[in-house]
């Protein structure tokens, strides 16, 4: 198949995406065509290519690989990867060079125009939760990129497929079973992975920022009973550094916009086990009138 | 104490960013009492034990405390020494 090549909108980030690999193509129509670009001239932000290397691996145990601008940054992967290889491809490309924005490794969701943040490490569970409130209706802006201008101090949409890992996609059937999944993929570096699909809200206001009004920092932990704790600003403001991809790099800028953040929003951690459990305690949280910080168990 | 250093002060701590290193401290009371007397005029240990307690006269505990917090902070390059002119 000759090569194809669609344009993405990924919130403020204009992608092109080159491939002849049908399934991918397909895949990716499927999460995004409600952000396909027209015909027409683009400037791009990122130019990417998912391509079968000139070697035996183009036929035998078929690999694809990912470049962008020409350069191809990481090793192949199994070609039945190719979207997930896109994904974290993507990932990687903004998280390397989109320093205009504050980068933080969180999940961020918008109740009208207000964010509720979920930073958190690999295991943390924001991912889950974000796609959990998502589907209960709250506004996806991101699952792992916090994109905040710190002029504007407000946090831009980039609503993506957000991949879901291992126990948490039998979660999200569990929690919702209409939710719409793109395929499985089986073996990929982080285990079984499925990714679910963005909604067409989310997706239509992608152009849309929020302002943030809750910091939540999750923690799933099996089994346990919910509980939802205010959490000590200073504190705050050390896990919410440690969670920004680019602190070190904005300086100044980022220690300001940090601050910035803590001292206007409520801050918690959150402890959650079952999915309907913890939807609901949050949204409830987003009802509670700002300043009325509760221990709720 | 190091130039430039930007501050933001909670409740019980103060997070301190040093321009120079790029470093982000997370500094308790004391230290943060004892970068604000150093903050613009350098001064002698016994000079800052004496301002640190006001009227209160300090057991060799307390005075041990200052001395280790500002151990850290010179550890942590927030503060530095300089001989004194009888050295």
């Amino acid at each position: 198949m000759p090569n194809q090549r669609l344009i993405l909108d990924a919130g403020p980030f204009r992608v092109g995406v080159r491939s002849s690999d049908a399934a991918f193509l397909d895949t990716l129509s499927y999460f995004y065509r409600d952000s396909v670009c027209g015909d027409g001239p683009h400037v791009l932000d990122y130019d990417i290519e998912i391509l079968r290397p000139r070697s035996l691996r183009r036929w035998v145990r078929a690999q694809v690989q990912f470049e962008i601008d020409g350069i191809r940054p990481f090793d192949p992967h199994p070609a039945e990867n190719a979207f997930p290889m896109y994904e974290w491809g993507l990932n990687w490309c903004i998280a390397t060079s989109a320093h205009r924005y504050m980068m933080l490794h969180a999940g961020t969701i918008a109740f009208g125009d207000l964010a509720m943040i979920l930073p958190g490490t690999p295991g943390s569970g924001k991912s889950t939760l974000s796609a959990a409130l998502s589907l209960r209706g709250a506004r996806l802006l991101s699952d792992e990129f916090g994109l905040l201008r710190p002029d504007s101090m407000d946090l831009v949409a980039m609503p993506r497929g957000i991949p879901l890992k291992n126990a948490s996609i039998d979660a999200i059937i569990e929690f919702d079973g209409a939710a719409q999944l793109g395929p499985t993929y089986p073996k990929t570096r982080k285990g079984k992975v499925r990714h679910l699909r963005p909604d067409r809200a989310s997706l239509a206001q992608q152009c849309r920022p929020a302002v943030p009004h809750w910091l939540v920092f999750p923690k799933y932990r099996a089994g346990e009973q919910e509980s939802l704790k205010p959490l000590d600003k200073a504190e705050a403001f050390r896990q919410l550094a440690f969670n920004c991809f680019n602190y070190k790099l904005l300086g100044a800028g980022a220690f300001r916009a940090v601050a910035q953040v803590v001292r206007q929003v409520d801050c918690y951690t959150f402890t959650f086990s079952n999915l309907d459990r913890a939807v609901a305690q949050l949204k409830a949280l987003t009802h509670v009138p700002s300043g009325q910080q509760a221990d709720r168990k | 104490m190091a130039t430039d250093c930007l501050f933001e002060e909670f409740p019980d701590d103060v997070v301190v960013f040093d321009p120079s290193t790029g470093e982000t401290h997370f500094v308790t009371q004391l230290p943060a009492l004892i970068l604000a007397e150093l903050d613009t005029t350098p001064r002698s240990v016994a000079e800052l034990i004496e301002r640190l307690a006001g009227p209160v006269e300090l057991g060799e505990t307390e005075e041990q405390q200052i001395l280790d917090a500002l151990s850290r902070l010179e550890a942590a390059e927030l503060v530095e020494s300089e001989p004194s002119e009888s050295d």
